[in-house]
């Protein structure tokens, strides 16, 4: 162990490399090295860990030369990290590209992400959390034959852990920019872009029994539209993307042969001190992946986008929306507004009020004529009222934060949310959760160099709790955080489990930042629970131990 | 000129998009479903998109062999250099596997009867695809031969391509197995296919060299068989392109965590029960 951390510190000064000139062009590059040591804790649920350390690493080398780039990226997953999928395990190159562009296009050639529109029908990305990478291997093209178009173009294979998925994916987007095109609007203060895209996907055929004696006649080719439009205004904005799917039976859906659609609207207004933003969306069968009979998070060809705020608190982020792909109608409403200073509310520094709301719901689902359920296997599934909302509620979320300087040293933030959660969103069945939580945020600058924070947050459940799910009951938490000499942070936590399982997740970290590389080593306890972001999620199983964490660029 | 390069970009999306449109299939609804046959029944089926040949190694052992846990290092190591190439299964029988005190019972009638039958008589023991020797089981004592018959097993190709998707209801406990299999040459011998059941990350004791181990990892424990002992006929002409698939059902114990289990599957020649093709997925 102490071996270990000399060898991790050493190397914190060793990596110390700046960008490097070659053969005229530039080498650029990162390191990510994360480390776990856990040892089995039965009051959490934290299981042994017969290998004792796991490790992800992640090594992004980039070389740029003019419009030419090329770059590879090594990752090592030794065993992996708890909670991350066991067929990462292994080490090597997982990610490949050369790529040249000038003025008209660029062509890459190997892995590539990509998106289009707002991810309704596709979009590749790489998040490390979530141990999701969904990159393309293939072919992307971009053209801009004139000003104010785009068009893309691509095929290629999803990557699936270190494998590819059997599905191959193509596709076409164009981007146009009505301003740019149409003289007379040139000048005009509305600008308007106007987008399409198409994906096709391929897959072989496969045997899917269907009941007795039959099996399922697949569609190999499986096509998703999408039209959007982005329209803006002084400080109005309008974005909005309507999607469709064709018929694409998978696991998904439980081979449902129904097609599958998507609406997002968002709308904005914006003023010094003022931004309101409104959002809906409606998603129906939109599960689109590039293996049929694939579970699990890896190769989704599309994004659903999420309807609910991110919540950065720990106890607010404690039950998390979770995108339904099979079907899910949600409205948001964010309001930010700031009192200006010197009023009676805005005191001497002014005061910012953070306002949002989330609600989502099920969509109409009835059963088809001469079924009494929904979603059989082999047919159209269901039929479903497009402007009807459904009965159950997935998930709602009020919350408000007032922060506000209360001198030249302190600041203080106070928020509460108002959560409820139906575990149907995971698949389980109970009762919906309704949360109360309360979270105070303190931060004082003692000088130039030292900077106290404190945090205190309090769940309040209706759900007793519940050995299953190590989330139920209430919690209490507190935080104390000291960043000094502007390069050290200590930080010491403790997530209290009270009416409930009656324990603590204390935990303890310290970091250290040299110019690009930082440091941070963090020893507790890690509850089992979801991590999501966007409304993709990954869970994490409980743990009990060291975490070690290094990045570094040159 | 910008007039007319728009039109012509406009043009080419069009075509493209066109193009990509017509990659879109339509079925209609009378067509959904193709008659496929019962339970266990062999219909006509597609090709089989993995080709890889992989090898069956199963290993009898019992929780008071103290050289059993040499034989997982083994195993484990030849699965790290070739993967899924290896499937291993763990069998739990004879003397050397009656359970400790107050620990579960790893042993079950068809693991007794394969050890009964193949002659085992020592633990551990290590069979590669059931191979054999003028009529007689080729049954690897020695850890360190295990590497080198994998090797040898691997070069020999079955002429099948085999692929299997596993469907469970974790609810009722019932699930079933898909089983897809492609002659990807032609194949004169009789054959049976054989489903079975594994598990991993059982915790239990084991003796050891240092004494005995009360947290033990087990994995790949075999638990059940879904066909019979001997496994189901394939009914197939066997010629070479023949593509065939049958629907397995089975019922899982619920003492079995079946998040933790993997359906494993291999096709023996029906004569001789060597094994020249298998295949494993998760069961859920």
């Amino acid at each position: 162990m102490k071996k270990l951390l000399i060898m991790l510190v050493a190397s914190v000064f060793t990596v110390q490399l700046q960008a490097q000139s070659l053969g005229g062009g530039q080498v650029t590059g990162n390191f990510q090295i994360d480390a776990q040591l856990s040892r089995q804790d039965s009051a959490i649920g934290a299981e042994d860990v017969p290998q004792k350390l796991l490790s992800n690493v992640f090594a992004n080398l980039l070389y740029t030369n003019g419009g030419f780039s090329a770059g590879v990226r090594f990752e090592s997953y030794l065993d992996p990290l708890l909670g991350f999928n066991a067929q990462y395990k292994g080490a090597g190159i997982a990610n490949k590209f050369m790529s040249y562009q000038n003025d008209m296009f660029e062509i890459t050639a190997g892995n590539f992400y990509d998106q289009y529109g707002s991810g309704l029908i596709f979009r590749s990305y790489e998040d490390r959390n979530l141990g999701l990478d969904n990159a393309m291997m293939g072919v992307n093209v971009k053209v801009r034959p004139m000003d104010g178009i785009i068009i893309k173009s691509m095929v290629g294979k999803q990557r699936y852990y270190w494998d590819y998925g059997k599905g191959l994916v193509r596709g076409i987007d164009g981007e146009f920019s009505i301003n740019s095109l149409i003289k007379r609007f040139e000048e005009s203060k509305t600008r308007v872009t106007l987008g399409a895209g198409f994906i096709s996907k391929y897959e072989e055929d496969q045997t899917i029994l269907a009941g007795d004696n039959y099996k399922l006649n697949l569609p190999l080719n499986v096509g998703a539209g999408s039209f959007r439009m982005d329209l803006a205004h002084g400080n109005w904005g309008l974005q909005a993307e309507y999607a469709i799917k064709s018929q694409d039976p998978n696991v998904l859906n439980n081979y449902i042969y129904k097609g599958g659609n998507a609406l997002f609207v968002s709308a904005s207004y914006s003023q010094k001190g003022l931004g309101i933003n409104l959002q809906a969306k409606r998603i129906d069968n939109m599960g689109f992946k590039s293996e049929r009979s694939a579970t699990g998070e890896m190769l989704y060809i599309n994004y659903i986008p999420a309807m609910s705020k991110q919540h950065t608190y720990a106890l607010m982020a404690l039950y998390p929306a979770i995108t339904q792909v099979n079907g899910e109608m949600g409205v948001q409403a964010d309001v930010t507004y700031s009192i200006k200073k010197g009023t009676l509310l805005g005191g001497k520094y002014g005061t910012g009020i953070k306002m949002n709301f989330s609600q989502i719901m099920s969509i109409d689902k009835q059963p088809l004529e001469g079924y009494t359920t929904i979603g059989e296997t082999g047919t159209d599934g269901y039929t479903s009222n497009f402007f009807k909302v459904g009965d159950e509620l997935y998930y709602q979320d009020f919350n408000i934060e007032i922060s506000k300087k209360l001198s030249k040293a302190a600041k203080l933030a106070v928020t509460y949310a108002y959560i409820a959660f139906n575990p149907i969103m995971e698949n389980e069945h109970g009762d919906i959760h309704y949360n109360n939580v309360f979270v105070a945020d303190y931060t004082h600058k003692l000088n130039s160099k030292n900077v106290l924070r404190g945090e205190l947050q309090w769940l309040k459940s209706n759900i007793a709790y519940f050995d299953e799910d190590k989330r139920s009951g209430d919690w209490l938490m507190a935080l104390v955080e000291w960043n000094f000499t502007s390069a050290f942070f200590l930080s010491v936590s403790d997530q209290y489990n009270y009416n409930g399982s009656e324990e603590h997740y204390y935990n303890v970290s310290v970091g250290y930042t040299h110019n690009t590389t930082r440091l941070q080593v963090g020893y507790g306890k890690q509850r089992k629970g979801l991590l999501c972001i966007g409304g993709v999620c990954r869970e994490v199983p409980a743990s009990n131990g060291l975490t070690i964490s290094l990045t570094s660029s040159f | 000129m910008k007039r007319y390069m728009l039109k012509n970009v406009i043009k080419s999306v069009l075509v493209a998009t066109a193009v990509l449109f017509t990659a879109c299939d339509k079925i209609d609804s009378d067509d959904y479903l193709i008659y496929s046959g019962s339970n266990g029944e062999w219909v006509n089926g597609s090709s089989v998109t993995d080709k890889e040949q992989r090898v069956f190694v199963e290993k009898y052992t019992g929780v008071r062999c103290v050289n059993c846990p040499d034989a997982d290092v083994a195993i484990s190591q030849i699965q790290s250099s070739l993967g899924h190439k290896i499937i291993a299964v763990s069998i739990h029988a004879g003397g050397m596997a009656r359970p400790y005190s107050g620990y579960e019972d790893f042993r079950t009638e068809t693991g007794e009867a394969w050890n009964t039958y193949f002659g085992i008589q020592a633990n551990p023991s290590v069979m590669v695809n059931r191979s054999m020797n003028n009529g007689t089981p080729n049954i690897i004592t020695d850890v360190a031969a295990v590497s080198g018959a994998v090797n040898s097993a691997l070069s020999q190709n079955g002429n099948i391509a085999m692929e299997m998707t596993s469907t469970f209801n974790a609810d009722n406990g019932n699930g079933y197995v898909d089983v897809s299999l492609e002659f990807l040459e032609k194949v004169a011998d009789e054959l049976t296919i054989t489903l079975l059941v594994t598990e991993d990350g059982i915790i239990g004791k084991q003796l050891e060299h240092g004494g005995v181990n009360e947290n033990y990892e087990f994995n790949h424990v075999f638990r059940m068989t879904i066909t019979d002992l001997w496994g189901a006929d394939v009914v197939a002409d066997g010629e070479k392109g023949t593509c065939r698939s049958a629907r397995f059902e089975y019922s899982l114990p619920s003492n079995y965590k079946a998040e933790k289990c993997h359906i494993v599957g291999f096709i023996s020649k029906k004569n001789t029960r060597e094994i020249i093709q298998s295949a494993e997925t998760s069961l859920m």
